[in-house]
C-alpha cells in the first residue's frame, strides 16, 4: 500500500504502524464486518448460525431480520418500531443512507405486486442485449438446444476480455 | 459464443421476466431434482439440477456439472438427490432458527425409479448416510426427520 498523499517519510526504510483500519487495506473488509457485527450484537441481534451475514432479533411475537452484503443492508420484520429504532441507531453510528422500500439489491430489481414480490434482472438483461448488439437478432423461445454440442471443439477465443468483466 | 448469443436471444424475448414470491403464509417445502446422463461430449460428465419451492415460490435452485463421471443414469440421478438433500438440510435448519412452523416431511420428487429404490433401501445401501425414512409412490419419495451426518 502506498502512503497517503501529503505524507512524507523522513527516511525510505520506515514502516507505518496503523492505529486504525483504513479503506483499501487487506484487512479492511474483516475490520468492517467485525465493527458492524459488534454494533448489531450490542443491540442484542444474533448471528444466524446457518448464514453468518444474516442477523436476527426475536421475541415471542416479533422478529427483525438484517441481511448484510458488505455495506448493503436489507432490514425486514414484523415490528415496525424495532426497525425504525434500528435504523436510527445505525444512522447514529455509521451515517446510513435510508433508501426506503427495497427496490434494488445486488443487481436484482424487486417490484411489489398485489400478491407478493417479483424479483427480476431487467436492467442486466437489457444491458447485455444492448452490449452484444442483439437488437437485430430474432428472438427464440428455447434457452438452449442440442445444436451447440459441437461448440466444444471450437478453437478458443482470441480475445477473452468480454468474458471477464 | 454462439451459445451465449442464443441465450441472449432467449432473454430478449422478455427481459423483464422475473420470479414471483407470493405472500401466502404457506411454509410447505417441496423439492424436485433431476439429472441428465453423460451429455457433455468432452468429459461425459452429467449435470445435476434441482429446485426447491417454499409455498409455491421458488427459493433455491442449482444446475451443475457433477465432479466425476457417473457410470449409470441411476447414479447421476442419485447424486442430484443427494445435492438437493444437503440444500434442504441447510434450509430446514435456517427455517427452524426462525421458528417457521413445522416443515419436516419434505417431499423430494425425482423421475428416476432406480434412484428412488436406492434411497429407499436403507438396510443394504451403506452409502446412504442420511438416515432416511422414506415412503414412496411411483415418482415420489418423501423424507422425514432426516438426521445429518455431522
Amino acid at each position: 500500500m502506498k502512503p497517503p498523499p501529503g505524507f512524507d517519510f523522513p527516511s525510505p526504510n520506515l514502516v507505518c504502524k496503523l492505529q486504525t483500519s483504513l479503506y483499501g487495506l487487506k484487512q479492511a473488509s474483516r475490520q468492517w464486518y467485525a465493527k458492524l457485527s459488534d454494533t448489531l450484537r450490542g443491540l442484542s441481534f444474533q448471528h444466524s448460525h446457518n448464514d453468518y451475514s444474516l442477523f436476527h432479533k426475536q421475541t415471542d411475537t416479533s422478529i427483525v431480520l438484517v441481511a448484510v452484503y458488505v455495506d448493503d443492508i436489507v432490514v425486514t420484520g414484523n415490528d415496525a418500531a424495532a426497525i425504525t429504532s434500528l435504523k436510527t441507531f445505525l444512522d447514529d453510528k455509521f451515517k446510513i443512507k435510508d433508501l426506503g422500500e427495497l427496490n434494488f439489491f445486488l443487481g436484482m430489481e424487486i417490484i411489489k405486486v398485489s400478491n407478493g414480490l417479483v424479483v427480476t434482472q431487467r436492467k442486466l438483461a437489457t444491458k447485455l442485449i444492448k452490449e452484444f448488439d442483439c437488437d437485430n437478432l430474432s428472438v427464440t423461445s428455447c434457452p438452449l438446444t442440442g445444436v451447440f454440442k459441437d461448440s466444444y471443439s471450437v478453437e478458443p477465443l482470441a480475445d477473452t476480455t468480454s468474458y471477464r468483466k | 459464443m454462439t451459445a451465449a448469443l442464443h441465450t441472449l436471444r432467449y432473454i430478449k424475448k422478455d427481459p423483464s421476466q422475473g420470479l414471483l414470491f407470493n405472500d401466502t403464509p404457506d411454509y410447505t417445502l417441496q423439492a424436485f431434482c433431476d439429472s441428465d446422463w453423460g451429455q457433455c461430449p468432452c468429459t461425459r460428465r452429467s449435470v445435476s439440477g434441482y429446485f426447491i419451492m417454499l409455498g409455491g415460490s421458488l427459493v433455491s435452485w442449482k444446475s451443475k456439472t457433477q465432479p466425476t463421471v457417473a457410470l449409470s443414469s441411476a447414479k447421476a440421478e442419485y447424486r442430484s438427490m443427494r445435492a438437493v438433500t444437503t440444500e434442504l438440510a441447510w434450509l430446514t435448519r435456517l427455517f427452524l432458527e426462525f421458528q417457521v412452523p413445522s416443515i419436516l416431511t419434505i417431499p423430494i420428487k425425482s423421475d428416476s425409479l432406480a434412484a428412488i429404490y436406492i434411497v429407499k433401501n436403507v438396510v443394504f445401501h451403506e452409502r446412504i448416510k442420511h438416515g432416511l425414512i422414506i415412503h414412496s409412490s411411483l415418482d415420489l419419495c418423501s423424507l422425514t426427520n432426516f438426521a445429518w451426518n455431522t
